[in-house]
């Protein structure tokens, strides 16, 4: 058996150091460590949950298969988050024909207009994939990754312009949702 | 990266509830996608050790093959007069002493006869002597005879008789023992010098000497009498398997020896020009640097004014060839030729024959290429939205094709995928055309040869492991095939050899091929290609 079994608390280094060489125990310690916070992000850029555990597969493969390349320059969390999200906007970019763009008019909601509800995992993610595909990644890296306009551009091969007001969009629907969702929510408690 | 616009609990921004909301979330995992991870990478492990055991077995192969040469020049080596194997004449000689043992009281004159034998027969491995045919010359005087026919038990000394003459004894131990037994085959052997005596009358034969070092003198010359039956052109007549006879020619006065070679001119002439050519095999694993380079800048004009409203295509397009062109990965590959080598001189050689080549390459792509019919793109598709419709099931080789032949009435459709693998596959035959050179250093020698292979695409495969592009196979009969069938190639090679004998001789070094003409059809499309490997040869000549 592998000398990493045989260890009480594996390092991270040790595991990546097992994953890199092949060791199949070694890469499934790294899977179990980050896999369930990785499918929670492919959920968000994915329409089902089918097609985020196809991403979460296919992002892993990649990081077995390119562990080798990882230079330890920023925690492996988030080197392997990267893989996911550049997965998922593949996945996305493959798929588009196959989905139809809504196209609905959005109500303008004053900016000013501040929200105090709490919501849920599940909720904030039906909201966030009822959101049309290009909306839905510009929204996920711009507002949960935390990307510039100018970096989405680039990733989404759009321009910055074009990622504002995709996002700006997003924006308006969740907001509208998320009105909506807190008006039954005042019916149901009132009512 | 933008800095957080949270702003507290109440009153938050739509960003603070949604990174809130989805921050440290965990989902439950199914186990089938670690199942489905874990076969994969193991097919892919699969496929890595599949490509290793390639390699292993080809130098395993090309072990064996040097193994098995070795050893069968170790078994010439040993077969040679050089390497007389003394145990079969202490076999003979001790079965003679036991036979002479039983038969007390013979005469004299045998006795004397029997160790002149011995002695002849022994002398000449002693000395370590090689006389080949060339060399042999036969001595005679008027009053010489042949005085003692040997033959029977006085062959056990392993002077059966040999049609090759290089040295008497270089018949395997088992083969003199059984010369020595059957009745028939002595008697056969007792009949020869008379008949040579019969056809050649003793005048004429006393004219035909063997060559002997003068210092040496005529005295216990051994000669063959078959061998020399043989030179005279009666070998097919006088000749019968085996049969065995030795001449021990005695008494040779000096005075009357006259030299003459036995048609040494002419048989000489043949076996000279004859041992120029040699048959010659070689085999070398090579790194086959044979990428198609697609150009940027080039597209097809029916593809360009398409493209000239599709600037998303266009760039998607131009994605799909830098991938192609940076992707380009060689794997394992070879060639294996047979010919001919005509030995100009010691050291300049004319070589020639049939060469069998075989590389393999691979790209990684993201994008697929595809064909659309352009008549129907116009009536199906939206303007600006792209060719999503109207696609056509299409092969893999539109990039070649587009980017290397006429656009003809297809335009493109660019869409990403999963990333994938095409597969690349050039068979190749080709006579290849070589002068080389050799500067020996006794039996290694270092060589250099160079010319030109001029090669015939047999077939060429591209195999994309993807479902939505069908694999292309071209041979050099289609004209629809963006390749090349004919090419030139430079080749050249530099190593050492190894003369195992003066008839076999190995050779090993790397070799470098440089393509002068291109894969492709459009020469512009074709980057520099070459192969890299080591030569692994054997060269056999024909004839001593």
């Amino acid at each position: 058996m592998l000398k990493l079994l045989q260890l009480q608390d594996p390092t991270e280094a040790d595991l990546i150091k097992g994953a890199v060489a092949g060791k199949r125990d070694a890469q499934r310690f790294l899977y179990q460590q980050y896999a369930a916070k990785m499918l929670a992000v492919s959920k968000r850029y994915a329409r089902t949950d089918f097609e985020a555990e196809d991403i979460l597969q296919d992002a892993f493969i990649k990081v077995f298969l390119y562990l080798k390349n990882f230079k330890g320059e920023c925690p492996i969390e988030f080197w392997i988050k990267r893989i996911v999200i550049n997965t998922a906007l593949k996945h996305q970019h493959s798929n588009r024909h196959l989905i139809v763009a809504e196209q609905e008019e959005w109500d303008e909601v004053s900016e000013q207009d501040c929200l105090d509800s709490q919501y849920g995992y599940e909720e904030l993610l039906q909201l966030v994939r009822a959101l049309p595909p290009r909306y839905q990644a510009v929204f996920n890296l711009y507002a949960i990754e935390g990307f510039s306009h100018k970096e989405i551009g680039e990733m989404l091969d759009i321009t910055e312009s074009t990622s504002k007001s995709q996002y700006s969009r997003a924006r308006a629907s969740l907001r509208l949702a998320i009105t909506r969702l807190n008006s039954q929510h005042h019916e149901k408690v009132t009512g | 990266m933008k800095k957080s616009q949270g702003k507290g609990n109440q009153n938050q921004t739509m960003e603070d509830i949604f990174r809130a909301g989805f921050d440290g979330a965990e989902s439950a995992l199914p186990p089938r996608i670690w199942e489905n991870i874990d076969r994969v990478l193991d097919q892919r492990e699969l496929q890595r050790y599949r490509r290793q055991i390639i390699w292993y077995r080809s130098i395993a192969a090309a072990c064996l093959l040097l193994l098995c040469t070795t050893g069968l020049v170790l078994w010439q080596i040993q077969s040679t007069p050089s390497g007389v194997n003394a145990a079969g004449i202490s076999l003979a000689l001790q079965q003679k002493k036991d036979k002479d043992q039983k038969a007390a009281g013979s005469n004299v004159g045998e006795n004397f006869v029997e160790k002149e034998v011995i002695a002849s027969v022994l002398e000449p491995f002693a000395r370590n002597q090689a006389q080949t045919e060339r060399e042999v010359y036969t001595k005679a005087t008027a009053d010489t005879k042949v005085k003692s026919q040997v033959s029977g038990d006085d062959v056990l000394a392993g002077g059966v008789g040999q049609k090759d003459t290089q040295m008497i004894g270089a018949v395997p131990p088992h083969e003199r023992i059984e010369a020595a037994a059957p009745n028939s085959q002595l008697e056969e052997a007792r009949q020869i010098p008379s008949v040579v005596e019969t056809i050649f009358p003793a005048t004429q034969i006393n004219t035909v000497l063997a060559k002997t070092e003068e210092e040496k003198g005529p005295a216990n010359l051994v000669s063959p009498a078959l061998s020399l039956a043989e030179k005279m052109s009666l070998s097919d007549s006088l000749l019968k398997g085996r049969t065995a006879s030795i001449v021990v020619l005695k008494d040779v006065e000096p005075g009357n020896v006259a030299p003459v070679p036995m048609r040494a001119t002419t048989v000489e002439k043949e076996q000279i020009t004859a041992g120029r050519w040699s048959v010659t095999m070689a085999y070398a694993p090579q790194y086959a640097y044979t990428p198609v380079k697609l150009s940027q800048n080039q597209s097809p004009a029916v593809v360009s004014a398409t493209m000239a409203s599709q600037p998303k295509l266009q760039e998607d397009y131009q994605e799909a060839i830098d991938e192609f062109n940076k992707s380009y990965t060689p794997h394992y590959s070879y060639n294996t030729s047979v010919g001919t080598s005509y030995k100009i001189n010691k050291k300049w050689s004319l070589e020639s024959g049939v060469m069998y080549a075989q590389s393999e390459a691979s790209t990684q792509h993201s994008l697929v290429v595809q064909s659309v019919d352009f008549s129907n793109v116009n009536k199906i598709s939206p303007p600006g939205e792209g060719f999503d419709f109207g696609v056509i099931p299409t092969k893999a080789e539109p990039i070649l094709k587009n980017n290397a032949l006429k656009a003809d009435a297809t335009v493109l459709n660019v869409t990403r995928t999963d990333e994938y693998t095409t597969r690349y596959k050039y068979q190749q035959i080709g006579i290849p055309l070589r002068v080389a050179y050799r500067q020996s250093l006794k039996k290694l020698y270092a060589y250099m040869s160079g010319g030109v292979n001029f090669n015939l695409l047999l077939q060429n495969s591209i195999i994309p492991e993807t479902n939505q592009l069908e694999a292309v196979h071209f041979t050099y009969k289609d004209e629809e095939s963006p390749f090349r069938s004919w090419q030139w190639a430079a080749a050249t090679s530099i190593g050492l050899g190894y003369d195992f004998t003066s008839n076999m001789s190995i050779v090993v070094g790397p070799e470098v091929t440089y393509s002068l003409s291109p894969i492709m059809k459009d020469a512009q499309q074709q980057a520099d290609n070459y192969q890299i490997g080591i030569s692994l040869g054997a060269k056999w000549r024909l004839f001593k």
